[in-house]
């Protein structure tokens, strides 16, 4: 599928903003399944400093200052991308999942070594008992993994209700479990969070889905979302993406932007700004399937 | 007295334990030679001449500030240093063999992080375990694969060693994110030296200002032509900031803190008051994942948003390198001898304690059921002083045993201690610092901070029982010690804080702080001086001891002056409150505790009286005793020697200064707050009154002012309203007038730099102000208005007062907008994420 994407942001600042910084994972980056062109960040008020960069993850980053007062900050990321849809797997046919938690001790070689720096808990995915406890439900022993990996894909989808209302960002993935809702990123870190306490190597991604406007209607235009699941190792297989927020594998319809340990790594803008008072954020995304 | 006999003296009951290394005795329990000549010299200056010298150590610890925490109380012991006058004595050739094993040390770990945070070949070939790395929250990940990475990720490292039984050395702990102890070890120097005189001398020691010079040499060659360099610093609350700001001064580099800091044009720039100048390298006392909120997960608010990318760039170069705590602690333990055979191609020169890296279900086997073996955090920093992390509950080594480290205690070799006038083996161990130079090579520092222990064994550098400076003897055959004559000397940076051009705007606020602090303890000061004596000459009586109440209601917020109509005793509870209670905005202790912490933030600016004066005035334990005894009145002695050396301290300063942009802002911190002390006491004693009651208030306010002699040369009768108010408010010539404070304020500010064509908004007000006094006559202030007479009419001064007493806090405000922040305070946005509806 060829998709165009626009990601509209806009901060609205009450006073003026003397100095803004700001990190954008804004820009897609070329996976096994997918091809970028054309991307492009137009940022308004124009930043005295611009450096791209790729980060520690591969992903193409941007750094940016603006030094002229503001009061309003929009920034727009747009391409052109084609996505295609994986293989079909054989989830009960893919090796113990105990394969990929040994990758710790000792380092694959080939394309599992990339894999393993993300066998760690991170910031946003820490490990306790109780996290354990929910992984090992899924995880039992000698479990092929996918085979688990999806148990437990979609044991996050039916045990949550998706809730815009009951978390933030700072939202804790330790507390989730017991308030049982959240949204998209929440359930990609509690997945990490289940997979890396038993050492078994995911990743987040954070990109864009297709939405569908229900049937007979137009799609509204800036109703599209940012959306964030998880990459999980598969040995002899390779990253295989889980969506625990839509209880499937994502086929040609999600579009990758970049990938981290978490979102820390990979928030789309993530920045300080000085001064500014009290701040609004409205984000359009639009994501547009061309024929 | 006969040297030989105190030498036997000094030794009587000296006894090193069987299979202990001792220096002093040899395995046959024969003095070593090499500590002979120090020790019959030692022994023959005689008992008293050793009283002297521990009495000298204790005097120049307390003058050179020695702490390890300069925020903490000083007279807290925990924080007190404690220097042996005996030194540990080792031969050259003894410290050759440790200086190559630790160089070759941070060679191995130079080698070490450029691979972790390149190409990672040795978790790849396996020498590395990759939860060793990837689970160490010392790996930065953000730091790895930079375009232009440091070609040496360390150029200053430290490292805690331990003689064996054998004579030869053990690695304790590496310390590699922020190695601290410089500041600790050259204040040590300096105080041992200073104290021992000849006794140093003659022992012919091998000095440490060679490395020192290599260091800043090595940093100035790294910064470039003209390149800013600074010490980026926690602050001033850190257990190591004495240590570090000393390191600073010594070198001659600025302090500064991450909110100094500003990132633009993809470059690092450091807030001056000359604008914002670039900063070319940071020797940096700030860990890892405090430096970047921006750029490093768990940052927080903290740091400097910005400071990663410009290192990636290579704008800006970190001593050491972020991430390079990766490799703190033990994490080399287990794999040292194998890495550098790879990485160097070389046996490994100093064997490890043993550690067990807890990564591994075997090593967490053996640990499990062997109590000999102590768990700790993995890269748990060691700075002497605050102690070293331990397990505070058992990890879940299952889980998270790639975090952990088990260790054995290292048995410590013992070396004499002064016990009295007696010699007494104790064990030791010490730290040792490696620092790059200019031609690449690592070179160890010939000394090192030795640490004390109570117990005969330690996991890791001892804690808190005590220091000693160690000796390296130069060998007999060598002659005189070469100078430093490097060419990177020529290229030597440009001070920030010299050429009082660029003074850092922290530094320039603390300066500010330290004038009004120090202005407002004499206000405080006086005010008690006039009551206690008042309390002292006087048998009592209500009227006195309303007008003690009004007095000490000057400085107390909730204190009311006290009814007429009764006596409302004597002011005990008051007196105490302005000594010690913290919620007093104008508590002596406050004010202490206010130059305590600018003056040690500004210490390389103020001149060594001037800190040194300081000092003894804050620290002196007097003041705690007075205010617990309820039952007396304050010394009057303790608050004249107080009042003395604050006159000490602004006499040095006048006399040694230079009148740089420094000099304008304490001057107007003092100006700024001797004029608001003018204001509340107006406020408080001055009515229009001509009783015996009004002439008595006046003279208190008169000696608070020290306007007293003044006031008598001019009148003879009992101080009355008008020609007081003349004297301390209108009078320009009277430098304890409020028209002097303004017009000085006014001075300063015109030397102040400027950018624009118009003065400053503070300059403004401050100008406003003076016009506004000067429009006044003293008859005038005094007199109520004939037009509105009525009940709550107050004198004109009142109003006058009240008016110049909210303009300087204004003005204090407006001078910090101004010169001191670095814009508005910074907030942390993040684009929100919101998935669509499934």
């Amino acid at each position: 599928m060829k998709y165009q994407i626009s990601h509209r942001t806009f901060y609205d600042y009450a006073s003026d903003v003397s100095l803004s910084e700001q990190i954008l994972h804004l820009e897609p980056r070329n996976t096994e399944r997918q091809s970028v062109r054309d991307p492009a960040i137009i940022i308004e008020p124009e930043p005295a400093y611009i450096e791209r960069y790729r980060d520690a993850f591969g992903n193409r980053s941007m750094i940016i200052t603006i030094e002229q007062a503001h009061q309003r900050l929009s920034i727009e990321g747009k391409s052109e991308i084609d996505v295609q849809a994986p293989p079909a797997y054989s989830p009960d046919a893919t090796p113990p999942w105990e394969d990929a938690a040994s990758y710790r001790h000792a380092m694959p070689t080939g394309l599992a070594a990339t894999a393993v720096p993300f066998a760690f808990p991170s910031l946003h995915t820490p490990a306790d008992d109780a996290i354990e406890a929910y992984a090992r439900q899924s995880f039992t022993p000698g479990r092929p993994i996918l085979a688990a990996a999806l148990d437990l894909n979609h044991r996050i989808f039916t045990d949550f209700k998706y809730d815009p209302a009951a978390t933030t960002v700072t939202t804790h993935v330790t507390d989730l479990l017991t308030l049982k809702r959240g949204v998209c990123q929440d359930f990609s870190h509690l997945m990490l969070a289940c997979l890396r306490v038993l050492g078994v190597p995911a990743r987040y991604v954070s990109g864009y889905l297709l939405t569908h406007p229900p049937a007979g209607q137009e799609k509204l235009i800036g109703a599209d979302a940012s959306h964030a699941w998880v990459s999980l190792f598969v040995p002899g297989t390779g990253w295989v993406d889980l969506d625990p927020t839509n209880d499937l594998i994502p086929q040609d319809e999600h579009i990758t932007l970049a990938y981290g340990l978490d979102y820390a790594d990979v928030a789309p803008i993530a920045g300080v700004v000085y001064g500014g008072g009290r701040q609004q954020l409205s984000v359009a995304v639009d994501v547009t399937a061309q024929d | 007295m006969n040297p030989r006999t105190t030498m036997a003296e000094l030794l009587t009951g000296y006894r090193a334990d069987l299979g202990v290394r001792d220096e002093l005795l040899d395995e046959s329990g024969a003095i070593r030679p090499h500590w002979r000549g120090f020790l019959e010299r030692f022994a023959a200056i005689g008992t008293g001449a050793r009283e002297q010298i521990t009495t000298a150590l204790t005097e120049q610890i307390v003058d050179s500030g020695i702490a390890f925490n300069v925020e903490a109380d000083p007279r807290d012991r925990r924080y007190s240093w404690r220097l042996d006058p005996m030194p540990v004595i080792v031969t050259a050739r003894e410290w050759e063999a440790l200086a190559r094993g630790v160089s070759q040390r941070a060679r191995l770990i130079n080698a070490a992080l450029i691979d972790i945070y390149g190409p990672q070949k040795l978790i790849a070939n396996g020498t590395l375990p990759p939860a060793l790395i990837f689970g160490n929250r010392g790996y930065i990940q953000a730091a790895r694969n930079w375009a232009k990475p440091a070609k040496f990720p360390l150029t200053h490292y430290a490292c805690d060693v331990a003689r064996t039984a054998d004579g030869g050395w053990q690695v304790l702990a590496d310390q590699v994110e922020t190695p601290a102890g410089h500041g600790w070890l050259l204040a040590s120097r300096m105080s041992q030296a200073n104290a021992l005189g000849d006794l140093y001398l003659k022992s012919g020691v091998q000095r440490v200002s060679g490395f020192f010079a290599a260091m800043k040499n090595l940093y100035a060659a790294q910064a470039g032509d003209n390149g800013r360099i600074a010490v980026l610093s926690p602050g001033s609350s850190s257990a190591s900031y004495f240590s570090h700001s000393y390191l600073a001064r010594y070198l001659g580099f600025p302090v500064v803190e991450s909110a100094d800091l500003s990132f633009r044009d993809g470059n690092l720039h450091v807030k001056t008051l000359e604008g914002l100048m670039r900063v070319n390298l940071l020797i940096r006392k700030i860990h890892s994942t405090m430096l970047d909120s921006l750029s490093i997960p768990g940052t927080g608010f903290l740091g400097t948003p910005g400071l990663t990318q410009a290192a990636r760039t290579g704008r800006v170069l970190l001593a050491n390198a972020i991430g390079a705590g990766v490799l703190q602690n033990r994490v080399l333990a287990s794999c040292s001898a194998s890495l550098c055979e790879q990485l160097l191609g070389e046996p490994l020169a100093l064997p490890e304690n043993p550690a067990l890296w807890l990564g591994n279900q075997a090593n967490q086997e053996q640990v499990r059921h062997d109590q000999s073996w102590r768990i700790n955090p993995l890269i748990a920093q060691n700075d002497p002083g605050l102690g070293s992390a331990e397990a505070k509950q058992a990890p879940n080594l299952d889980r998270y045993g790639y975090r952990w480290t088990a260790e054995q205690a290292a048995t410590l070799p013992t070396t004499p201690q002064l016990d009295g006038d007696q010699l007494k083996p104790v064990p030791w161990a010490v730290r040792v610092f490696v620092c790059l130079n200019a031609e690449g090579d690592y070179q160890a520092l010939p000394g090192g901070l030795v640490r004390l222990s109570r117990q005969p064994s330690s996991f890791g550098l001892p804690n808190g029982f005590g220091s000693k400076d160690l000796w390296v003897l130069h060998d007999d055959h060598e002659t005189v010690p070469r100078a430093s004559t490097n060419v990177a000397a020529q290229t030597a940076p440009i001070s920030l804080r010299r050429s009082g051009k660029d003074l850092l705007s922290r530094t320039a606020e603390s300066l500010f702080w330290l004038g009004r602090y120090v202005e407002r303890t004499e206000a405080v000061l006086r005010t008690l001086n006039t009551v206690v004596s008042r309390i002292l000459d006087d048998g009592g009586g209500s009227s006195r001891n309303i007008l003690l109440h009004k007095l000490l209601a000057v400085h107390l917020l909730a204190a009311k002056g006290a009814d007429e109509d009764t006596n409302p005793g004597e002011p005990t509870q008051l007196i105490k409150a302005l000594i010690q209670d913290t919620s007093q905005t104008y508590a002596l202790a406050n004010s202490f505790a206010g130059i305590a912490r600018n003056a040690a933030l500004t210490r390389g600016i103020l001149s060594q009286d001037g800190f040194r004066v300081l000092r003894v005035l804050h620290a002196d334990v007097r003041w705690q005793v007075a205010a617990q005894r309820i039952d007396q009145v304050v010394p009057a002695t303790l608050i004249n020697q107080s009042l003395q050396r604050l006159s000490a301290f602004t006499g040095t300063i006048a006399d040694n200064m230079t009148r740089n942009d420094a000099w304008q802002f304490l001057e107007m911190g003092r100006r700024l707050e001797r004029a608001v002390q003018l204001c509340l006491l107006s406020r408080h004693l001055v009515t229009d009154d001509q009783d015996s009651e009004q002439s008595a208030a006046l003279s208190a306010f008169l000696e608070i002012a020290d306007s007293t002699m003044t006031y008598r040369s001019r009148y003879v009768a009992l101080p009355r309203p008008a020609p007081a108010v003349d004297l301390l408010i209108l009078d320009e010539t009277n430098p304890r007038s409020l028209a002097f404070q303004l017009m000085v304020l006014n001075a300063a500010m015109e030397k102040l730099p400027n950018d624009g064509p118009y003065r400053k908004p503070e300059h403004r007000r401050v100008l406003a102000t003076l016009t506004e006094l000067r429009m006044n006559n003293a008859e005038a202030l005094v007199k109520y208005g004939t037009d509105t007479p009525g009940e709550n009419d107050e004198i004109p001064l009142i109003g006058l007062t009240q008016f110049i007493h909210d303009a300087m806090l204004e003005v204090s405000d407006l001078l910090t907008q101004t010169h001191f922040v670095m814009a508005d305070t910074p907030t942390t946005s993040y684009s929100l994420k919101r998935a669509i509806q499934p």
